[in-house]
């Protein structure tokens, strides 16, 4: 039988909604159980090996790319426009998604399986952060609309409508980013947590 | 719960997402316009400036310059801005004009007045080798034939293109690099 940590038998045992020890938001105390169980023993090397590597990279990526659209490339000459705001929108989308490949994993090992729409969610939440940067001020968009035929006066009347929205939406893009990364940690969590709460004569 | 990898218009917004992302990192270059590459003569416009006053082919003849069009909610001509601030005055000191214009009515979308974002560039912007204006919808077709919101051409003093690209911020070696020629 898998070894589980003592907060997850301990979480096991009281079950959701235990007025035991009457824990304000059973869904946060959900959220605190998964991290528990993850940073615990025996997962806890490797959930911190994936926390902090592939948080990292993730990170140090996006302290070049949310910046990038101000450069108009992505290069590391991009840091010289980062701002506070996205050195904390970085940290949260690449410790975030790591944090949840983490509980993914763990999950994994768990008779609960992998819950791809928490990956998928997380991987859409990177992915829509990089469009601003990506789509704002490049040939990207008059090159589309040229290669679907629209005419060049029209190319000249609107490309900069679908241009400047990522332009002067790009804050809003990284805030629906950070929030796709963290509903991807919830469902990580509330998959682990689930695979968890089954008693053990059942696994 | 919705599982997303079930729904094919996720995975196909998804897929299309990562696609256009890798279209705009690694479109090519502006290398050439469709009218005007390296080797050909500018045209010899006549530039509305901000304030009224306009900007004659004979006031920019014998001089090297930079020729930038811009869309003002462009953040990439903002960090451009940043950057040709920072250098105006080594590119003064080295004969170098910098012409700055608008696009026609910003391609489609009116962004911030040429004033304002020509404030936002600070003391810098005041510098005498430093020109701010508005193109025409003729002059934007001729020499922006593509619609890029952050083109610029580097023309020496006999009215030559020497380069054309976009982003300043990203490619300021090449503008050093110009403005160092003898």
């Amino acid at each position: 039988m898998r070894r589980t940590s003592p907060l997850a038998r301990d979480w096991r045992s009281r079950g959701a909604g235990s007025e035991e020890r009457p824990v304000t938001d059973p869904k946060m105390r959900r959220l605190l159980s998964a991290f528990t169980m993850i940073f615990s023993r025996p997962a806890a090397a490797r959930s911190l090996g994936i926390a902090l590597g592939l948080g990292s990279l993730v990170f140090a990526f996006y302290v070049i790319a949310l910046p990038a659209g101000t450069l108009g490339a992505l290069s590391p000459a991009a840091l010289q426009f980062l701002t506070p705001w996205q050195v904390l929108a970085a940290a949260i989308l690449g410790y975030g998604f790591a944090i949840a490949i983490a509980m993914n994993v763990a999950a994994a090992g768990g008779n609960g399986g992998l819950r791809k729409g928490a990956g998928a969610l997380g991987i859409g939440g990177l992915i829509a952060s990089l469009l601003p940067s990506g789509l704002c001020c490049t040939p990207a968009i008059p090159l589309l609309l040229a290669t679907l035929g629209v005419s060049v006066p029209t190319i000249f009347r609107t490309s900069g409508i679908f241009q400047a929205f990522f332009a002067l939406h790009a804050g809003e893009f990284v805030a629906a980013s950070i929030g796709l990364v963290l509903l991807s940690i919830w469902l990580a969590a509330y998959n682990l947590t689930s695979c968890c709460a089954l008693a053990p004569e059942k696994r | 719960m919705i599982d997303l990898n079930h729904r094919p218009r996720v995975r196909w917004l998804v897929a299309a997402g990562i696609l256009l992302g890798l279209l705009a990192w690694f479109s090519p270059p502006v290398a050439a316009s469709e009218n005007l590459s390296v080797g050909d003569s500018v045209p010899s416009f006549t530039y509305r400036l901000i304030g009224g006053k306009t900007l004659t082919p004979g006031a920019l003849r014998g001089h090297p310059y930079v020729l930038w069009l811009m869309a003002t909610w462009c953040s990439s001509c903002q960090g451009g801005t940043a950057i040709m601030a920072r250098h105006i005055a080594e590119l003064r000191a080295r004969g170098v004009r910098v012409v700055q214009l608008e696009v026609a009515e910003d391609l489609g979308y009116p962004g911030p007045p040429m004033t304002a974002f020509r404030k936002a560039a600070g003391m810098a912007a005041a510098s005498p080798n430093w020109y701010w204006g508005e193109a025409t919808l003729a002059q934007t077709r001729a020499l922006d034939p593509h619609a890029y919101p952050d083109i610029y051409y580097l023309i020496d003093a006999r009215g030559r293109i020497v380069d054309i690209d976009g982003a300043p911020a990203a490619t300021w070696s090449k503008i050093a690099g110009f403005a160092s020629l003898p």
